[in-house]
């Protein structure tokens, strides 16, 4: 018993260990100068800097935030409408191929977004829309309706369909219905399915960086030619700093949902 | 039933969407594999791209590499995060600081955790200099070493997720099992193994089939780690075709059938695992 005890503390020692450095490193690199970064290996940074942050909100990288966070916003706002409309109708409604079209629509999560690089490019090039925020905007939604009906669907399964019946009785029309009684009802699912499109529009890099070049550039994709540099010349001190501002967003995310993460994960019928 | 239009008005918008975005490029991809796309002239070229892909050593060794990657990663994370999410601490001020910090890990940018882990493993770098203290000479240039170093940088980013998953599995476990099995004095290893083991088994599935799926479209972490090198060592097959393709190569025809292929591959793959996961009953089943 003491043994099972001791190992058991031992195991979560080192596997703390282990997920919490490479947190400990980036915080640690940002605030390095580029060249102790390359130099001598140093566990705590020499002198503390602030230049690499300055240098990742403005110029080509403030341009870049700034279209994320267009972006990102935009196509949250969108999958969260089309998903919220759509989940209400197939959790209440019975209609011909219902469940086909729910599997459906779940299996977009799989498309791995390296296939759809040629498509997308030809497509949105075809369309005279290539660069532009439209293009990433609805490329997301790809990967992000689908999760967004998955997640809002659980959620409105919680929600008692006599509730529905009782309002029609009340003489509830369906808008007024929405506003008032469902959409206060779904507020912790909405929190959730927010955190989560956020998160997945916020990340994603491949198929925004063929899909933009200068003007719809994303924060990931600079990012990316950044440390496409390869070796010579790339700013690490820059590149850390930028990565600890790319993890903001689900910094801040995570502590405005916490209570909710993990009933998502259980609601979200999984 | 006044329901028709209301449903066709809730659903049909959300659906032209995602076709827009699902189908149509597959049919284009579709297209593509069987002409030389993007060519001054298109021609075409019938099941000329295929063969070339299929015969392709890269495009093999990238596949063989892709699939005992995604293979190895599930072996590694699931009983990892499983085994943390039953022992972690639950309540209390270290129990809060375990989950915002594993929690954190899973929505950092995939690029990100890439940038991270490359600054670890770079020469000269933190994992070089621990490793060399404890008498393992390590280089991120040497191949074996290269693929070990992403499925562990794959560790550290998803094993978050099936630790989060499983606790909230855990936590629904109902009360008074929990008492009964403390009663007649359980240990611990079998109030694991007979109460918790099977109460979380939905999110065990689940999580697999997710993880499954990712690991098989891994592309970010390697790109940024070792570029799929040294040589084309660590090239997996969104690497293969970003390559071939829009990342310099422009043979657009062969890549156009090699996306085919693999999309193909993770449908059939993740279906076959689905069906045996749930015992032959699919997802769905309520």
């Amino acid at each position: 018993m003491r043994l099972s005890k001791m190992l058991k503390m031992i195991f979560l020692a080192l596997a703390y260990i282990f997920f919490a450095f490479p947190l400990y490193w980036i915080l640690s690199s940002a605030f390095k100068p580029t060249f102790e970064i390359w130099g001598q290996l140093t566990y705590f940074p020499q002198k503390i800097e602030l230049r690499n942050f300055i240098k990742c909100i403005t110029g080509a990288w403030g341009e870049a935030l700034m279209n994320s966070l267009i972006i990102c916003s935009t196509n949250v706002a969108l999958c969260l409408i089309l998903g919220f409309f759509a989940a209400y109708a197939f959790t209440r409604f019975k209609f011909i191929g219902d469940k086909h079209l729910y599997f459906w629509l779940l299996t977009n999560r799989m498309a791995p977004a390296a296939a759809f690089t040629i498509p997308f490019f030809g497509i949105y090039t075809g369309l005279g829309l290539w660069d532009t925020h439209i293009a990433v905007i609805l490329t997301y939604t790809l990967f992000n309706l689908p999760l967004s009906i998955w997640l809002l669907s659980g959620f409105f399964t919680n929600i008692p369909r006599e509730l529905d019946e009782a309002a029609e009785i009340d003489g509830f029309k369906l808008p007024s219905y929405f506003r008032r009684v469902i959409i206060p009802l779904m507020k912790p699912g909405i929190g959730v399915t927010i955190f989560f499109l956020w998160t997945f529009s916020w990340t994603e890099m491949l198929l925004a960086s063929v899909l933009t070049s200068t003007r719809a550039k994303t924060y990931t994709v600079q990012l990316m030619l950044v440390l496409a540099a390869m070796g010579f010349g790339i700013d690490w001190g820059a590149a850390a700093a930028a990565g600890l501002i790319s993890m903001i967003p689900a910094i801040v995310a995570i502590y405005w949902v916490r209570r909710y993460i993990l009933a998502g994960f259980t609601f979200g019928r999984i | 039933m006044r329901g028709k239009a209301v449903i066709a008005l809730l659903v049909i918008p959300a659906l032209i969407v995602v076709a827009f975005n699902a189908i149509l490029p597959v049919l284009v991809v579709f297209n593509y594999s069987f002409q030389t796309p993007f060519a001054l002239i298109v021609t075409w070229v019938g099941l000329d791209n295929y063969i070339k892909v299929l015969r392709d050593g890269d495009f093999q060794a990238a596949l063989v590499r892709t699939l005992l990657f995604a293979a190895i990663c599930l072996v590694i994370e699931i009983p990892l995060g499983i085994a943390l999410a039953e022992l972690s601490p639950k309540r209390g001020v270290l129990g809060g600081i375990i989950m915002t910090m594993l929690s954190l890990i899973i929505v950092i940018p995939w690029i990100t955790v890439g940038l991270i882990w490359r600054l670890i493993v770079i020469e000269r770098g933190p994992l070089q200099d621990v490793l060399g203290r404890l008498g393992i000479s390590y280089t991120i240039t040497d191949p074996t070493w290269a693929f070990w170093s992403l499925i562990m940088v794959d560790v550290w980013h998803w094993a978050p997720l099936v630790y989060l998953i499983c606790l909230a599995g855990i936590q629904t476990l109902p009360e008074p099992l929990i008492l009964s099995a403390a009663i007649d004095g359980a240990t611990p290893w079998r109030k694991f193994r007979y109460i918790t083991l099977p109460h979380i088994k939905p999110q065990i599935t689940f999580v697999t089939l997710l993880r499954f799926i990712d690991a098989l479209k891994v592309y970010d972490e390697p790109w940024v780690i070792t570029g799929g090198g040294p040589g084309k060592t660590t090239e997996f097959l969104s690497i293969y075709i970003v390559r071939r393709s829009i990342g310099g190569g422009y043979a657009m025809g062969p890549a156009s059938a090699a996306s085919l292929v693999y999309l193909l591959m993770i449908i059939v793959l993740t279906w076959i695992l689905m069906l045996v996961l749930t015992g032959g009953k699919g997802l769905l089943e309520r």
